[in-house]
């Protein structure tokens, strides 16, 4: 078709066009055609376009550019708002300073939490085909209507689901030692604890693609007892030497058996919660024999889906497998069990409906997403709010200005242009200081967010984007109105009138004003709430004496089968008071839950219980207060025969939750579901907080253990006198004894607080954001007093001169202020206590923040408004009249 | 001030518009040039010459009339001023003169 009629490039006509003189255009438009048809003729007409889109760009010479006068006019006005703004800039420092410097400090916040925000959401993103990975979890639903959501499920689901589903790519299931928090890695005569050590099955790497410094992903783990480790801590046991081949024990897993490392991961920047230190091999083997479908929910399964499959049409087969398989198990235990997935870019973010205790990683909560982004928000919305305030406050200043601009010949869009080209001139001036902030400070917000953010290779691309948008939104928002307002000035009445009175955007400035101080309200009134709530929680009485414990964790079988002669050991020495251990002490994760009912009744009515295995005196040591019957003597009341109800002692709230009458406790003997083994409650504890005070006190049951192999901790009181010699001597001790062990000590009252470090950090990021908005606020505000002090400077001088006194001049000049600050208080003090209440949600317990706390936090902002605004007030009421009036 | 010496490039071109005579316009001028000389020129630059060539005084042009062809554009056809035709000629004789001069070739010229 093309060959009927070709004709030159349209594009290269269009260009032609564009750059060339106008009276040449028609003369060699005609020549290039003509050549064009001559190549047609001569050549390809493909050989003829290129050959006319040479032409063309040989045409691009200096004779034969068009010569725009009117662009070199455009490039004049240009420089001429380039010096006015400077000048403009210039005659009012401190209003320019505090303007360049609140946006400057909004916009570090902005950025600073624009890369916290991003590296929140990157999790897991780089799996490949992480969309159809999803992770099962459970949920059971006890008769009595208790419900837990778990994130894990019973081994045997996980491979059952891929041989019936065919929508089933692949599964593989990770389990975590859930009574050891450390795993111990022996390599010749050295150990190493690792927090994150995950034995998994042989088809880990094939969902979760990583990328390998040694060995190969795809063998790795077809070996049972084989490990892959982490390159840091290859980098720790092996130092440069190559890992592969090299054989590693694990006394916490077993004693005998040697893993070999086949792989190391490469160290990456990705984000996953999958973040282990090692793998090792072997699950299949383990697992196999555990083929219960309604409890053993401790296997994280994975399922990764066909790229076609849907996974609703997967959800919906769930329920059938569950009644195919666990029905009559499920029935025994009185309970019901749901499936359900979560897939996997959620497991960061959306995971606070499961159960926290076990979660792998750190995780993250979407709450603290959406706070962050608010307060970046808001902050930068406050600096704009300064900008806007200044600039129309300042806009009299320059109504000459744009008087004789109209007059002579500047259109409106054209003043429009050139107030928001300031306004964003000031935006990217403000983000040079911004970047410089940003670089300085980020060591401090990695603190407060307790992460591990940097600037590198990975996110500049992404940083210099977010940083040029934030600041471009800064500068259109905080330009756009002070654009509008100024640009709509009448030319003739601000050349006419001298004293013109350019007030009509008062209104606006009293409202943003009343905004601002609604959000410095809102904040520090939370702030406060945080701090009562925190203190609240490290006041409470827990149940228990935290006070000059050392917890030892016995981390491996040397350790535990040890603790006998450790606790002599350790007992000898001067400075400790008394030892003892437990399967897991307050604060650390409890090992498992299993349902007790009383004999009397039926297995429906079966309660979950916290079992806890303890040594001797753990009551006395911990103080924790007996209520009724007695402690356990040991050994006797540690056997176990046939026959003969073991010893147990429940706390209050297990009695309450079993409806047992708190008289008739002792002596009443207590079921195991599913099993035939009977309990006798010989004492009965006060409830105390085993976990953070987010969790109700739940039931538990204490037991007397003689076998050591139990214990996970070791809890020694130590007199507080030396103590730093003490614990020398205990660890000196430890290393006689259990020399394969890492001795790791921690303070109990550490331990426990450490559960509320999340919290901390929430209230180190509020209080942080908080002292910058109520700062920026305060910039804002005095400019603004300069800023009315200064216009009504004649006034108050006939003012004082007609009699009035310093006070009334003062009261005239804060009354304005204290009006919007009243509405502003009216609407800020219901909004923090309707959201601080929604954070106490969180805790189980909490105090209650009175009205009181709210009115102080109005308090204290009305006060550091007003000192703000008083200096300038004062000054100007201090003035001699003669001085303001004699000038005109 | 104008430059008024020739540059050799210039001097072919100037010297093809005389040829080229009521068809010298820039197309026709570069295609002479190629089938002359047989390197190729791009018509911008052939044209950015004789506006240059232009500008020294030594061409002078005006718009043709319209034909069918090259879709009715009229094309810019140059002439040779009398100051081109004098620096031309001055620039023949200025050559000869040096011919003259060197000695292997006095048999040849003469």
């Amino acid at each position: 078709m093309k060959k009927h009629n070709p004709i030159p490039p349209l594009l290269a006509q269009r260009l032609l066009k564009f750059f060339l003189r106008q009276d040449l255009a028609e003369e060699v438009s005609g020549d290039l055609e003509e050549k064009f048809y001559a190549d047609v003729k001569s050549k390809t007409v493909f050989r003829a376009k290129i050959n006319y889109w040479i032409q063309t760009l040989n045409y691009m010479r200096p004779f034969a550019l068009r010569k725009e006068k009117v662009s070199l006019n455009q490039y004049d006005m240009f420089r001429n708002y380039l010096r006015v703004g400077m000048r403009n800039m210039l005659k009012n420092k401190a209003f320019s300073l505090i303007n360049v410097s609140g946006l400057a400090i909004g916009i570090a916040c902005c950025v600073l939490l624009t890369l916290f925000i991003q590296d929140e959401l990157s999790f897991e993103k780089h799996f490949t085909g992480y969309d159809r990975i999803y992770r099962v979890t459970t949920t059971l639903k006890a008769a009595n209507g208790n419900e837990s959501r778990l994130q894990r499920a019973s081994p045997v689901i996980g491979p059952t689901m891929l041989r019936e589903f065919p929508e089933l790519e692949n599964a593989t299931r990770l389990v975590k030692d859930l009574s050891a928090p450390h795993q111990v890695l022996v390599y010749h005569d050295r150990s190493f604890a690792e927090t994150r050590a995950y034995q998994v099955d042989s088809t880990f790497f094939d969902i979760f693609a990583c990328e390998f410094r040694e060995g190969n992903p795809r063998t790795a783990l077809k070996e049972p007892w084989s490990v892959v480790l982490s390159e840091d801590l290859a980098f720790k046991i092996f130092g440069d030497k190559p890992a592969l081949n090299e054989l590693l024990s694990i006394p916490t897993y077993s004693d005998s058996t040697l893993l070999r490392v086949t792989g190391v991961m490469r160290r990456t920047q990705n984000q996953s919660h999958l973040d282990a230190d090692f793998y090792f091999s072997g699950l299949e083997q383990v697992l196999e024999p555990i083929t219960t479908w309604a409890t053993g929910n401790f296997a994280f399964t994975y399922l990764k889906l066909k790229p076609d499959a849907d996974v609703n049409q997967l959800l919906d087969k769930f329920s059938a497998l569950m009644q195919k398989y666990g029905d009559e198990e499920n029935r025994a235990m009185g309970r019901q069990k749901i499936l359900g997935l979560q897939s996997l870019h959620e497991v960061h973010l959306h995971s606070s409906h499961l159960d926290s205790q076990f979660e792998l990683g750190t995780r993250g909560s979407i709450t603290y997403v959406y706070l962050a982004a608010a307060i970046g928000f808001l902050i930068l919305l406050l600096a704009a709010i300064n900008f806007i305030n200044l600039t129309t406050a300042k806009a009299s200043q320059r109504a000459r200005e744009i008087g004789v601009r109209k007059t002579v010949g500047a259109h409106r869009s054209n003043l429009i242009a050139q107030f928001m080209g300031e306004s964003i001139g000031i935006a990217l001036m403000a983000m040079l200081i911004a970047c410089v902030l940003v670089y300085a400070a980020l060591p401090y917000f990695n603190q407060l967010v307790q992460k591990d953010l940097s600037i590198g290779n990975h996110n500049v691309g992404f940083l210099v984007k977010s940083v040029l948008i934030i600041t471009l939104v800064t500068g259109l928002i905080s330009g756009a109105y002070p654009a509008l307002f100024i640009s709509s000035f009448d030319a003739v009445k601000v050349l006419k009138d001298k004293h013109l009175q350019l007030g009509s955007s008062h209104l606006l400035r009293k409202g943003l004003i009343a905004f601002q101080f609604a959000v410095s309200v809102i904040l520090v009134s939370g702030i406060l709430v945080v701090q009562h709530q925190l203190h609240y929680i490290q006041n409470k009485p827990l149940g228990f004496d935290v006070a000059d414990k050392v917890m030892l964790p016995l981390r491996t079988t040397e350790a535990s089968t040890q603790y006998a002669r450790l606790r002599e050991g350790v007992k000898n020495i001067a400075g400790v008071k008394a030892v003892t251990a437990s399967s897991n002490s307050p604060s650390t994760p409890p090992v498992s839950d299993w349902s007790f009912y009383p004999a009397d009744k039926t297995e429906a009515e079966a309660v979950a219980h916290y079992i806890v295995s303890v040594d001797e005196s753990y009551f006395d040591i911990l103080s924790i207060q007996k209520i009724a019957g007695r402690d356990f003597v040991f050994p006797a009341d540690g056997q176990s025969a046939p026959n003969v109800p073991q010893k147990a002692i429940v706390n209050r709230a297990s009695l309450k939750k079993m409806g047992i009458d708190f008289e008739q406790a002792v002596g009443m003997q207590l079921r195991f579901a599913n099993s035939n083994s009977l309990f006798e409650i010989i004492g009965v504890v006060e409830d105390f907080h085993q976990f953070s005070l987010h969790n109700t006190i739940t039931p538990m049951i204490f037991l007397a253990a003689n076998d050591s192999a139990a214990f996970r901790q070791m809890v020694v009181s130590i007199d507080r006198q030396n103590a730093e010699d003490t614990l020398t001597k205990i660890q000196t001790v430890w290393k006689a004894f259990v020399p394969d062990t890492p001795f790791e000590k921690e303070m109990l009252s550490d331990s426990v607080s450490r559960q509320y470090d999340s919290d901390r950090n929430m209230s180190a990021l509020v209080l942080g954001s908080t002292v910058l908005a109520v700062i920026i606020s305060c910039l804002g505000l005095y400019g603004l007093s300069v800023f009315l002090a200064e216009k009504r400077v004649k006034e108050i001088g006939i003012r004082k001169v007609m009699g009035a006194s310093v006070k009334q001049i003062l009261v005239m000049l804060t009354k304005e202020y204290l009006k919007t600050l009243a509405i502003a208080l009216v609407i800020g003090i219901p909004v923090s206590y309707f959201l601080m209440q929604q954070w106490l949600q969180n805790f189980a317990y909490r105090g209650t923040p009175g009205i009181g706390l709210f009115l102080l936090a109005a308090g204290l902002c009305v006060a550091v408004s007003l000192l703000t605004v008083l200096y300038e007030s004062l000054k100007a009421a201090w003035t001699n009249p003669v001085n303001s009036i004699k000038a005109e | 001030m104008i430059e008024t010496r020739l540059g050799e490039f210039e001097e072919v071109i100037l010297l093809l518009v005389g040829i080229l005579g009521e068809g010298a316009y820039a197309y026709r001028i570069a295609e002479e040039f190629k089938g002359q000389t047989g390197r190729s020129v791009s018509i911008g630059a052939t044209h950015s010459t004789l506006d240059r060539l232009q500008t020294k005084g030594f061409l002078k042009s005006e718009m043709g009339n319209a034909t069918a062809e090259r879709g009715g554009r009229r094309k810019r056809i140059f002439t040779i001023t009398a100051l081109g035709k004098r620096v031309l000629r001055e620039s023949r004789d200025f050559k000869v003169s040096l011919w003259e001069q060197y000695p292997a070739f006095k048999v040849n010229i003469v």
